[in-house]
């Protein structure tokens, strides 16, 4: 699937463009995330991607109703339906007027719902769903329509952590070995930065700027639209205020060492190798000025005294 | 949960059960029993009887019923209201102003007025346009409108416009027009000729025929418009046709019988909760068989207190709300 020139908008009325000249490429086994501040239109885009929505100017090339599969942030409120009859939806597309799905498209319906590891799920009505099942669900619903190409509308929205991990990892997985086009608009920047192939980044210019997460990080692309307040993209981190003017030196490895720098940079220290102030960590141990620690909040209560 | 074949047959042996029951009933009792000797007797009264009066009232029933439940479903999908209903959404109100209208050009003295009004097609007709142009009317709305309050705002006030404009109508004309359009108002499935049912069949018959045909989209719909149109469901076209199915039969049932309150309501909600699915595959012949049920034993009521006969919207509303109260209450809340 590919753009050519494409303008996104709303003609009718007052018109309004969101997009203008846009040449964008979607390619097999590729996952791509599609970020962007708020209201900026990647709703409408993908719904013009899915050719649901008529283009300004411009067109999409290659796609049509059978190689497109939505997920979206409206919430199916139907109650009365089982997680089965939910996915068959999926197949949808290839039934005929009396929507009677055949064998083979219950097999479908059953493989779509194993690759999300819910076949357990299958006879649970939809409204007993927590919301990460329910997610998982919709996306099942789009594998069994078996399309080339997958477009998700934030869907890890009010999703816990785990959960967002998990989806993100699924998608990730479904693009390797399914070989899948998926494009998803979230918000998750630091998730999208770990797990796409390629970002498409929607700037306040009425384009999108393309290219591999690492390679926009370190071009400024995201301070740009973004204009991150805090969150410091080249470390990955939330950027912490050296406001103790202290430096302090830290000597070790591992998951420890991270853990005590992170707590020691948000209490306002900063650490140097030149520092005259030596910690040491190791295993669940923490030596300042020959004293041993236990806990990280007692190597900070100790630190803190000395500040007075 | 028992297979949906088996309610279904279960349904269909209740409704030939009332069937039977309401072709006994009637200003004189007739026992199921020497209804089934009828065909071997030679009982001339009781053969005119049935044929002249109870049959036709039956099937009137079976028809009406099965024609508004369906009205109702499609209603209730397409704006995935559970509030919404033909008369909810001022549709019979259209039919009710056309209608009276009509008759009282009838009463006019202009004689092509008289002819037009006079024929045996002019009420269905004008009923039907009437419950037509409100639909058209909504459609066009919530075209503009996507919030389904708001619509249902619009329906019931565009009802009450057009309830003011038929008491006006009212208002000036004579006794006898008065006394026609209330007893019209009132509801009556026993006053249809076997010509005039012929005519019902024929239109129900389409306008159920076509309810089939959009099952698919019907079922669609459920996820929200967005989700049906990515699944190659043509919206537009199919609101058409729901909208076409909805306006035939309940224009049609509404000029033969008057407009029936609450069993286009009540009766999809009452499937529901004896089957729970929302499959419409299953829904739809169940509420056509529940419709039928529900007026078939609302008719056996009108006749239950002897001689008088009450009127068919009286029961109906009597029967319908406080079992769709008691739905609401057992369910928090009402299901699409």
């Amino acid at each position: 699937m590919h753009t050519e020139n494409l303008s996104v908008g709303y003609a009718a009325g007052t018109p309004l463009v969101l997009f203008e000249g846009l040449n964008l490429q979607l390619s097999a086994g590729e996952l791509v995330c599609f970020m962007g501040p708020n209201g900026i239109g990647k709703s409408t885009l993908m719904r013009t991607l899915a050719g649901l929505h008529q283009p300004i100017d411009g067109k999409v090339v290659g796609v049509d109703v059978k190689s497109v599969a939505l997920v979206l942030t409206e919430r199916v409120a139907t109650t009365n339906m089982t997680v089965h009859e939910l996915v068959g939806f999926g197949r949808y597309p290839y039934l005929n007027w009396s929507a009677k799905l055949s064998t083979v498209d219950e097999q479908k319906v059953d493989e779509a719902l194993a690759m999300v590891h819910l076949t357990y799920l299958s006879a649970k009505k939809i409204n007993e769903l927590s919301d990460g099942q329910m997610q998982m669900v919709m996306i099942a619903r789009a594998l069994a329509q078996e399309t080339p190409y997958l477009l998700l509308d934030e869907p890890t929205a009010h999703l816990d952590l785990n959960n967002r991990v998990e989806i993100m990892k699924l998608l990730r997985t479904l693009a390797r070995t399914a070989g899948k086009s998926i494009l998803v608009a979230t918000h998750e920047l630091d998730l999208a930065l770990q797990m796409a192939d390629v970002i498409w980044l929607a700037t306040r210019n009425k384009e999108v700027i393309t290219g591999m997460p690492e390679d926009l990080v370190l071009s400024g692309a995201f301070d740009e639209v973004f204009q991150l307040k805090g969150f410091d993209l080249k470390t990955g981190k939330v950027f912490h205020e050296p406001f103790r003017n202290r430096t302090v030196k830290l000597e070790g490895t591992g998951p420890v060492y991270l853990w005590t720098k992170n707590a020691l940079e948000r209490n306002g220290f900063t650490i140097s190798d030149t520092a005259a102030l030596k910690i040491a960590v190791s295993e669940q141990r923490w030596k300042l000025n020959e004293k041993e620690f236990t806990t990280i909040s007692g190597l900070l209560t100790r630190l803190l005294q000395f500040e007075k | 949960m028992a297979k949906p074949a088996t309610f279904l047959t279960l349904t269909a042996t209740v409704t030939l059960l009332l069937l039977l029951l309401n072709i006994s009933f009637g200003s004189t009792y007739i026992s199921p029993f020497e209804l089934l000797q009828l065909p071997f007797g030679r009982n001339q009264d009781l053969a005119e009887i049935l044929w002249a009066f109870r049959l036709p009232k039956a099937v009137t029933c079976l028809l009406t019923g099965a024609a508004l439940g369906t009205g109702g479903l499609l209603m209730q999908t397409l704006f995935r209201n559970p509030l919404a209903g033909p008369d909810v959404l001022g549709l019979s109100s259209g039919s009710s102003l056309l209608v009276a209208l009509v008759i009282m050009l009838g009463q006019s003295n202009i004689a092509i007025l008289q002819l037009v009004a006079g024929s045996p097609w002019s009420l269905a007709i004008a009923a039907t346009l009437g419950s037509a142009l409100v639909f058209v009317l909504m459609i066009v709305i919530s075209r503009f409108i996507k919030d389904n309050t708001s619509i249902l705002i619009i329906g019931l006030m565009l009802s009450a416009a057009t309830t003011s404009v038929v008491g006006m109508l009212l208002y000036v004309s004579k006794s006898e027009d008065l006394q026609l359009f209330m007893i019209w108002s009132l509801g009556n499935v026993g006053g249809t000729n076997w010509k005039e049912i012929l005519v019902l069949a024929c239109v129900i018959s389409i306008g159920i025929s076509i309810a089939i045909s959009q099952v698919k989209s019907l079922n669609a719909r459920l996820l929200g418009d967005t989700y049906a149109q990515s699944l190659g469901i043509p919206l537009a076209q199919s609101r058409f046709w729901l909208v076409a199915a909805t306006s035939l039969m309940v224009g049609s049932v509404t000029a033969f019988c008057g407009p029936i309150a609450f069993v286009g309501l009540a009766v999809p909600h009452l499937v529901k909760l004896v089957v729970p699915s929302s499959n419409h595959r299953i829904i739809l012949p169940l509420v056509m068989l529940g419709g039928a049920c529900l007026l078939l034993f609302c008719d056996v009521l009108t006749h239950a207190f002897g001689t008088t006969i009450l009127p068919l919207n009286a029961v109906t509303s009597i029967i319908g709300a406080p079992l769709v109260i008691w739905m609401v209450v057992k369910n928090k809340k009402m299901t699409l």
